[in-house]
Protein backbone atom coordinates (compact mmCIF):
# COMPACT_ATOMS: atom_id res chain seq x y z
CA UNK A 1 0.00 0.00 0.00
CA UNK A 2 0.99 3.33 -0.29
CA UNK A 3 0.95 4.95 3.01
CA UNK A 4 3.22 3.10 4.88
CA UNK A 5 3.28 5.82 8.13
CA UNK A 6 0.44 6.31 10.57
CA UNK A 7 0.28 9.69 11.50
CA UNK A 8 -1.79 11.17 14.92
CA UNK A 9 -2.92 14.71 15.36
CA UNK A 10 -0.96 17.36 16.38
CA UNK A 11 -0.70 17.95 20.84
CA UNK A 12 -1.09 21.61 19.41
CA UNK A 13 -4.27 21.28 17.99
CA UNK A 14 -7.50 21.61 19.53
CA UNK A 15 -10.89 20.60 17.33
CA UNK A 16 -14.61 20.65 17.77
CA UNK A 17 -16.47 18.56 15.54
CA UNK A 18 -19.69 19.80 14.09
CA UNK A 19 -22.65 18.19 11.92
CA UNK A 20 -20.50 17.43 8.91
CA UNK A 21 -17.95 19.17 9.47
CA UNK A 22 -14.48 20.17 12.19
CA UNK A 23 -13.38 23.11 13.19
CA UNK A 24 -9.56 23.11 14.01
CA UNK A 25 -7.12 25.15 15.74
CA UNK A 26 -3.66 25.20 16.00
CA UNK A 27 -2.51 26.99 19.31
CA UNK A 28 1.06 27.28 18.28
CA UNK A 29 -0.14 29.24 15.27
CA UNK A 30 -3.74 30.42 16.03
CA UNK A 31 -4.19 29.70 12.88
CA UNK A 32 -7.74 28.06 12.02
CA UNK A 33 -8.63 25.20 9.55
CA UNK A 34 -12.47 23.57 8.53
CA UNK A 35 -12.78 20.26 7.33
CA UNK A 36 -15.67 19.09 5.28
CA UNK A 37 -17.57 16.02 5.70
CA UNK A 38 -14.48 13.66 4.32
CA UNK A 39 -11.84 15.46 6.14
CA UNK A 40 -13.43 14.79 9.43
CA UNK A 41 -14.08 12.03 9.41
CA UNK A 42 -10.74 11.56 8.16
CA UNK A 43 -9.63 12.93 11.40
CA UNK A 44 -11.80 10.99 13.77
CA UNK A 45 -9.81 8.04 12.06
CA UNK A 46 -6.90 9.52 12.50
CA UNK A 47 -7.45 10.24 15.99
CA UNK A 48 -8.53 6.74 17.17
CA UNK A 49 -5.21 5.67 15.91
CA UNK A 50 -6.29 4.36 12.38
CA UNK A 51 -3.60 3.42 9.37
CA UNK A 52 -3.76 5.42 6.37
CA UNK A 53 -4.52 2.11 4.30
CA UNK A 54 -7.49 1.99 7.00
CA UNK A 55 -8.73 5.32 6.63
CA UNK A 56 -9.33 4.62 2.70
CA UNK A 57 -10.91 1.65 3.46
CA UNK A 58 -13.22 3.30 5.57
CA UNK A 59 -13.71 5.79 3.14
CA UNK A 60 -14.78 3.75 -0.02
CA UNK A 61 -17.17 2.37 2.16
CA UNK A 62 -19.25 5.05 4.15
CA UNK A 63 -18.40 7.44 0.76
CA UNK A 64 -19.14 4.93 -1.70
CA UNK A 65 -16.09 5.95 -3.93
CA UNK A 66 -13.58 4.10 -5.77
CA UNK A 67 -9.92 3.16 -3.65
CA UNK A 68 -7.68 4.85 -6.59
CA UNK A 69 -10.23 8.16 -5.90
CA UNK A 70 -9.96 7.48 -1.42
CA UNK A 71 -6.05 6.91 -2.03
CA UNK A 72 -5.27 9.97 -3.63
CA UNK A 73 -8.11 11.86 -1.54
CA UNK A 74 -6.23 10.77 1.76
CA UNK A 75 -2.56 11.32 0.19
CA UNK A 76 -3.72 14.37 -0.29
CA UNK A 77 -5.12 15.92 3.13
CA UNK A 78 -2.34 14.17 5.25
CA UNK A 79 -0.20 16.47 2.95
CA UNK A 80 -1.79 19.45 3.55
CA UNK A 81 -1.99 18.38 7.38
CA UNK A 82 1.28 18.11 7.68
CA UNK A 83 2.74 20.95 5.96
CA UNK A 84 0.23 22.99 8.49
CA UNK A 85 1.95 20.51 11.32
CA UNK A 86 -1.56 19.76 12.23
CA UNK A 87 -0.26 16.19 12.56
CA UNK A 88 2.93 14.20 12.99
CA UNK A 89 4.32 11.16 12.67
CA UNK A 90 2.86 8.10 15.19
CA UNK A 91 5.12 7.26 17.73
CA UNK A 92 4.49 4.13 17.85
CA UNK B 1 -30.90 51.68 21.42
CA UNK B 2 -29.49 49.10 22.44
CA UNK B 3 -31.38 46.90 24.74
CA UNK B 4 -29.91 44.39 27.43
CA UNK B 5 -31.57 41.79 28.46
CA UNK B 6 -29.72 39.64 31.26
CA UNK B 7 -31.41 36.76 29.54
CA UNK B 8 -30.84 34.29 32.89
CA UNK B 9 -28.59 34.18 35.94
CA UNK B 10 -27.95 30.43 35.38
CA UNK B 11 -24.27 30.11 34.72
CA UNK B 12 -21.87 27.14 34.95
CA UNK B 13 -18.92 29.02 36.00
CA UNK B 14 -18.23 30.72 39.69
CA UNK B 15 -15.79 33.42 38.72
CA UNK B 16 -14.78 35.11 41.96
CA UNK B 17 -15.18 38.45 40.25
CA UNK B 18 -18.87 38.15 39.33
CA UNK B 19 -20.84 41.05 39.77
CA UNK B 20 -23.99 38.72 40.50
CA UNK B 21 -24.76 38.99 44.46
CA UNK B 22 -26.61 35.88 43.89
CA UNK B 23 -25.02 33.50 41.11
CA UNK B 24 -26.90 30.10 42.79
CA UNK B 25 -30.63 31.00 42.40
CA UNK B 26 -31.56 30.31 38.97
CA UNK B 27 -33.80 33.16 37.14
CA UNK B 28 -34.43 33.01 33.91
CA UNK B 29 -36.50 35.92 31.70
CA UNK B 30 -39.62 34.69 30.03
CA UNK B 31 -39.05 34.10 25.94
CA UNK B 32 -42.72 36.68 25.48
CA UNK B 33 -41.26 39.42 27.98
CA UNK B 34 -38.00 39.54 26.20
CA UNK B 35 -40.08 39.73 22.71
CA UNK B 36 -42.96 42.01 23.92
CA UNK B 37 -40.23 44.56 25.03
CA UNK B 38 -38.16 44.02 21.88
CA UNK B 39 -42.14 45.33 20.00
CA UNK B 40 -42.35 48.08 22.48
CA UNK B 41 -39.10 49.33 22.52
CA UNK B 42 -39.50 49.68 18.57
CA UNK B 43 -42.22 51.62 19.03
CA UNK B 44 -40.48 54.15 21.03
CA UNK B 45 -36.87 54.45 19.38
CA UNK B 46 -37.20 52.98 15.95
CA UNK B 47 -34.47 50.68 15.21
CA UNK B 48 -32.64 48.65 18.46
CA UNK B 49 -30.11 46.24 18.65
CA UNK B 50 -30.30 43.76 21.37
CA UNK B 51 -27.60 42.65 23.79
CA UNK B 52 -27.95 39.04 25.56
CA UNK B 53 -25.90 39.00 28.92
CA UNK B 54 -26.45 37.04 31.98
CA UNK B 55 -25.38 34.74 33.93
CA UNK B 56 -24.35 32.66 31.00
CA UNK B 57 -27.11 33.53 28.33
CA UNK B 58 -26.35 30.44 25.95
CA UNK B 59 -28.10 28.58 28.87
CA UNK B 60 -31.49 30.07 28.44
CA UNK B 61 -33.70 27.25 27.69
CA UNK B 62 -35.51 29.62 25.44
CA UNK B 63 -32.71 30.81 23.24
CA UNK B 64 -34.17 29.71 20.04
CA UNK B 65 -37.54 30.81 20.57
CA UNK B 66 -36.11 34.38 21.23
CA UNK B 67 -33.51 34.43 18.27
CA UNK B 68 -35.57 33.02 15.51
CA UNK B 69 -38.43 35.91 17.14
CA UNK B 70 -35.94 38.51 16.68
CA UNK B 71 -34.38 37.32 13.47
CA UNK B 72 -38.65 37.57 12.13
CA UNK B 73 -38.24 41.36 13.14
CA UNK B 74 -34.87 42.11 11.95
CA UNK B 75 -33.82 42.83 15.00
CA UNK B 76 -29.57 41.73 15.03
CA UNK B 77 -28.65 40.70 18.34
CA UNK B 78 -25.51 40.09 20.45
CA UNK B 79 -24.53 38.22 23.52
CA UNK B 80 -21.34 37.90 25.84
CA UNK B 81 -20.59 34.48 26.39
CA UNK B 82 -17.55 32.38 28.63
CA UNK B 83 -17.26 30.49 25.51
CA UNK B 84 -18.07 27.07 27.01
CA UNK B 85 -21.28 26.04 25.45
CA UNK B 86 -20.15 27.46 21.29
CA UNK B 87 -20.26 23.94 20.04
CA UNK B 88 -23.71 23.16 21.37
CA UNK B 89 -24.53 26.59 20.24
CA UNK B 90 -23.38 26.40 16.70
CA UNK B 91 -26.77 24.84 15.02
CA UNK B 92 -28.72 27.92 16.45
CA UNK B 93 -26.02 30.27 15.11
CA UNK B 94 -25.95 28.94 11.75
CA UNK B 95 -29.87 29.19 11.61
CA UNK B 96 -29.84 32.88 13.51
CA UNK B 97 -26.43 34.28 13.16
CA UNK B 98 -25.70 37.01 15.82
CA UNK B 99 -24.30 40.16 14.66
CA UNK B 100 -21.58 40.18 17.25
CA UNK B 101 -19.68 37.69 20.17
CA UNK B 102 -18.13 38.80 23.02
CA UNK B 103 -16.38 36.05 25.00
CA UNK B 104 -14.93 36.69 28.23
CA UNK B 105 -11.47 35.68 29.70
CA UNK B 106 -10.13 35.88 33.36
CA UNK B 107 -6.72 35.86 32.05
CA UNK B 108 -4.55 35.89 28.57
CA UNK B 109 -2.57 32.04 29.54
CA UNK B 110 -4.44 28.74 30.53
CA UNK B 111 -2.84 29.09 33.76
CA UNK B 112 -4.41 31.98 34.90
CA UNK B 113 -7.77 31.74 33.01
CA UNK B 114 -7.99 28.16 34.15
CA UNK B 115 -7.34 28.96 37.52
CA UNK B 116 -10.56 31.03 37.89
CA UNK B 117 -12.60 29.35 35.59
CA UNK B 118 -11.98 25.79 35.91
CA UNK B 119 -9.91 23.23 33.67
CA UNK B 120 -10.12 23.29 30.12
CA UNK B 121 -12.25 27.04 29.71
CA UNK B 122 -9.10 28.18 28.58
CA UNK B 123 -9.48 26.04 25.53
CA UNK B 124 -12.73 27.06 25.02
CA UNK B 125 -12.48 30.11 24.63
CA UNK B 126 -10.06 29.47 22.40
CA UNK B 127 -12.58 27.17 20.00
CA UNK B 128 -15.32 29.68 20.36
CA UNK B 129 -13.04 31.89 18.77
CA UNK B 130 -12.33 29.62 16.30
CA UNK B 131 -15.59 28.45 15.61
CA UNK B 132 -17.24 31.95 15.57
CA UNK B 133 -14.51 33.19 13.31
CA UNK B 134 -15.37 29.79 10.72
CA UNK B 135 -18.92 31.24 10.35
CA UNK B 136 -17.67 34.73 9.36
CA UNK B 137 -19.17 36.18 12.80
CA UNK B 138 -17.46 39.21 14.22
CA UNK B 139 -15.97 38.73 17.43
CA UNK B 140 -14.17 40.33 20.27
CA UNK B 141 -12.59 39.10 23.72
CA UNK B 142 -12.91 40.86 26.97
CA UNK B 143 -10.39 40.34 29.46
CA UNK B 144 -10.61 41.07 33.14
CA UNK B 145 -7.96 42.81 34.63
CA UNK B 146 -6.83 42.80 37.95
CA UNK B 147 -3.79 41.39 40.26
CA UNK B 148 -3.89 38.49 39.07
CA UNK B 149 -3.23 39.27 35.42
CA UNK B 150 -1.96 42.48 35.43
CA UNK B 151 0.89 41.50 33.94
CA UNK B 152 -0.83 39.63 30.94
CA UNK B 153 -2.21 43.19 29.38
CA UNK B 154 -0.14 42.31 26.51
CA UNK B 155 -0.44 38.94 26.11
CA UNK B 156 -4.42 39.83 25.95
CA UNK B 157 -3.57 42.17 22.88
CA UNK B 158 -0.94 39.40 21.33
CA UNK B 159 -3.64 36.49 21.84
CA UNK B 160 -6.87 38.54 20.39
CA UNK B 161 -4.56 39.31 17.71
CA UNK B 162 -3.43 36.36 16.68
CA UNK B 163 -6.97 35.02 16.81
CA UNK B 164 -8.41 37.38 14.15
CA UNK B 165 -10.52 38.98 16.86
CA UNK B 166 -11.93 42.20 15.78
CA UNK B 167 -11.97 43.79 19.41
CA UNK B 168 -10.30 43.55 22.49
CA UNK B 169 -12.10 45.28 25.51
CA UNK B 170 -9.82 45.61 29.04
CA UNK B 171 -12.40 45.85 31.99
CA UNK B 172 -11.17 46.94 35.24
CA UNK B 173 -13.58 45.14 37.44
CA UNK B 174 -15.31 46.69 40.42
CA UNK B 175 -14.84 45.08 43.89
CA UNK B 176 -16.69 42.57 44.98
CA UNK B 177 -17.09 40.22 48.41
CA UNK B 178 -15.21 37.30 45.73
CA UNK B 179 -12.37 39.79 44.61
CA UNK B 180 -11.98 41.36 48.14
CA UNK B 181 -12.02 38.23 49.94
CA UNK B 182 -8.81 37.34 47.99
CA UNK B 183 -7.57 40.23 47.33
CA UNK B 184 -7.48 40.41 43.54
CA UNK B 185 -8.38 44.29 43.05
CA UNK B 186 -5.96 46.38 41.82
CA UNK B 187 -5.80 49.77 43.93
CA UNK B 188 -7.99 52.86 42.61
CA UNK B 189 -4.45 54.46 41.88
CA UNK B 190 -3.23 51.23 39.82
CA UNK B 191 -6.40 51.57 37.34
CA UNK B 192 -4.53 54.73 35.89
CA UNK B 193 -1.31 52.33 34.93
CA UNK B 194 -3.33 49.71 32.89
CA UNK B 195 -5.14 52.80 31.18
CA UNK B 196 -1.70 53.84 29.95
CA UNK B 197 -0.75 50.54 29.24
CA UNK B 198 -4.05 49.58 27.00
CA UNK B 199 -3.61 53.18 25.66
CA UNK B 200 -0.15 52.79 24.57
CA UNK B 201 -1.09 48.90 22.67
CA UNK B 202 -3.93 50.34 21.50
CA UNK B 203 -1.67 53.04 19.03
CA UNK B 204 1.02 50.36 17.94
CA UNK B 205 0.14 50.48 14.06
CA UNK B 206 0.39 46.97 13.53
CA UNK B 207 -2.78 45.67 15.40
CA UNK B 208 -5.71 45.17 13.51
CA UNK B 209 -7.35 44.02 16.21
CA UNK B 210 -9.27 47.38 17.48
CA UNK B 211 -8.21 47.79 21.56
CA UNK B 212 -10.24 49.48 23.91
CA UNK B 213 -10.55 49.84 28.01
CA UNK B 214 -14.17 49.51 29.05
CA UNK B 215 -15.76 52.54 30.90
CA UNK B 216 -14.98 52.97 34.07
CA UNK B 217 -11.98 53.90 33.88
CA UNK B 218 -10.78 57.85 35.69
CA UNK B 219 -10.75 59.93 32.62
CA UNK B 220 -7.18 60.55 31.20
CA UNK B 221 -5.20 63.54 32.44
CA UNK B 222 -6.84 67.24 30.51
CA UNK B 223 -9.80 64.91 28.98
CA UNK B 224 -13.19 65.61 30.27
CA UNK B 225 -15.21 62.49 31.37
CA UNK B 226 -17.44 61.52 28.88
CA UNK B 227 -21.25 59.64 29.79
CA UNK B 228 -21.57 56.22 29.72
CA UNK B 229 -23.48 54.88 26.78
CA UNK B 230 -26.09 54.39 29.80
CA UNK B 231 -26.18 57.70 30.61
CA UNK B 232 -26.08 58.76 27.10
CA UNK B 233 -29.41 56.72 26.87
CA UNK B 234 -28.41 55.03 24.44
CA UNK B 235 -28.22 51.24 26.22
CA UNK B 236 -31.36 50.22 28.85
CA UNK B 237 -31.28 47.37 30.62
CA UNK B 238 -33.60 44.53 31.77
CA UNK B 239 -32.65 41.91 34.82
CA UNK B 240 -33.19 38.23 34.69
CA UNK B 241 -36.06 38.87 36.81
CA UNK B 242 -37.66 41.21 34.02
CA UNK B 243 -37.30 44.37 35.89
CA UNK B 244 -35.94 47.31 34.15
CA UNK B 245 -32.48 48.77 35.76
CA UNK B 246 -30.57 51.98 35.59
CA UNK B 247 -27.40 50.14 34.86
CA UNK B 248 -26.37 46.32 33.84
CA UNK B 249 -22.98 46.92 35.81
CA UNK B 250 -24.95 47.54 38.99
CA UNK B 251 -27.32 45.48 38.42
CA UNK B 252 -27.91 42.61 41.05
CA UNK B 253 -24.84 43.93 42.55
CA UNK B 254 -24.31 45.49 46.15
CA UNK B 255 -27.40 43.34 48.08
CA UNK B 256 -29.65 46.23 46.97
CA UNK B 257 -32.33 47.06 44.33
CA UNK B 258 -32.10 50.92 44.38
CA UNK B 259 -30.94 50.61 40.35
CA UNK B 260 -34.29 48.74 39.71
CA UNK B 261 -36.71 51.07 38.06
CA UNK B 262 -39.93 49.08 36.92
CA UNK B 263 -40.92 46.02 36.94
CA UNK B 264 -41.82 44.65 33.12
CA UNK B 265 -44.07 41.95 34.64
CA UNK B 266 -46.22 44.71 36.26
CA UNK B 267 -46.02 47.61 33.47
CA UNK B 268 -45.38 47.97 29.54
CA UNK B 269 -41.82 49.15 28.83
CA UNK B 270 -43.68 52.01 27.20
CA UNK B 271 -44.87 52.80 30.62
CA UNK B 272 -41.26 52.24 32.59
CA UNK B 273 -39.66 54.08 29.99
CA UNK B 274 -41.07 57.16 31.49
CA UNK B 275 -40.27 56.53 34.59
CA UNK B 276 -36.56 55.38 33.60
CA UNK B 277 -35.59 58.88 32.20
CA UNK B 278 -36.57 60.48 35.67
CA UNK B 279 -35.26 58.19 37.17
CA UNK B 280 -31.87 58.54 35.51
CA UNK B 281 -32.01 61.99 34.93
CA UNK B 282 -31.97 62.03 39.08
CA UNK B 283 -28.92 59.89 38.89
CA UNK B 284 -26.89 61.84 36.46
CA UNK B 285 -26.80 64.94 38.73
CA UNK B 286 -26.49 62.70 41.80
CA UNK B 287 -23.53 61.28 40.44
CA UNK B 288 -21.90 64.29 38.57
CA UNK B 289 -18.35 64.77 39.05
CA UNK B 290 -18.73 68.03 40.94
CA UNK B 291 -21.76 66.61 43.20
CA UNK B 292 -19.41 64.13 44.83
CA UNK B 293 -15.92 64.50 46.58
CA UNK B 294 -13.24 62.43 47.69
CA UNK B 295 -11.16 59.98 45.76
CA UNK B 296 -14.37 58.30 44.38
CA UNK B 297 -15.02 61.60 42.24
CA UNK B 298 -12.83 59.77 39.49
CA UNK B 299 -14.97 56.55 39.21
CA UNK B 300 -17.66 57.04 37.30
CA UNK B 301 -19.35 53.56 37.87
CA UNK B 302 -18.44 53.77 41.39
CA UNK B 303 -19.58 57.25 41.83
CA UNK B 304 -23.14 55.61 40.61
CA UNK B 305 -22.65 52.57 42.71
CA UNK B 306 -22.35 54.58 45.88
CA UNK B 307 -24.73 56.79 45.03
CA UNK B 308 -27.35 54.06 45.04
CA UNK B 309 -26.36 52.55 48.32
CA UNK B 310 -24.34 49.57 46.63
CA UNK B 311 -20.96 50.05 48.29
CA UNK B 312 -22.36 49.73 51.68
CA UNK B 313 -20.93 46.07 51.95
CA UNK B 314 -17.59 47.39 51.82
CA UNK B 315 -17.25 48.61 54.80
CA UNK B 316 -18.01 45.35 56.69
CA UNK B 317 -15.36 43.22 54.38
CA UNK B 318 -11.73 43.17 54.91
CA UNK B 319 -9.74 46.29 54.67
CA UNK B 320 -8.84 47.30 51.46
CA UNK B 321 -7.90 50.33 49.26
CA UNK B 322 -11.72 50.48 47.84
CA UNK B 323 -13.06 50.41 51.35
CA UNK B 324 -11.10 53.44 52.29
CA UNK B 325 -11.76 55.60 49.45
CA UNK B 326 -15.48 54.61 49.40
CA UNK B 327 -15.64 55.25 53.34
CA UNK B 328 -14.18 58.90 51.96
CA UNK B 329 -16.28 59.75 49.80
CA UNK B 330 -19.10 62.16 50.26
CA UNK B 331 -22.06 63.48 48.86
CA UNK B 332 -22.21 67.15 48.05
CA UNK B 333 -25.25 69.36 48.04
CA UNK B 334 -28.90 68.20 48.68
CA UNK B 335 -29.17 65.64 45.77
Amino acid sequence: MSHPIRFEPSADVLVSHLEGEAILLHMGTKEYFRLNRVGAQVWKLLDGGSHPDGIVDQLVTTFEVSRSEATDAVGALLQELRNATLIREALA
Amino acid sequence: MLLGFALTTHCNLRCPHCIRDDVVTVQSLEPELVIRTCDEARDIFGDVVVSFTGGEPTLHPGWDQITSALAERGIPYRLVTNGWHMRRMMPSFDRWPPSFVRVSLSGATRETHDTDRGRDSFRRVLLAVALLTSRRIPTALSIVIDRRDRHEVRLAADLAEDLGCLRLHYILPQPVPGSVARDSDLAPHEWASVRAEVDELAREPHRLTAIQLDYGAPARDGEPESACATMSSERVYVDANGRVSLCCQLSEYGFTTSDVVADLHEISFHDAWTTYVEAMAELRAKTAPSNVSGGLAAFPCMRCARALGKLDWLAQGRPSAWQAIAASAQQLGSL
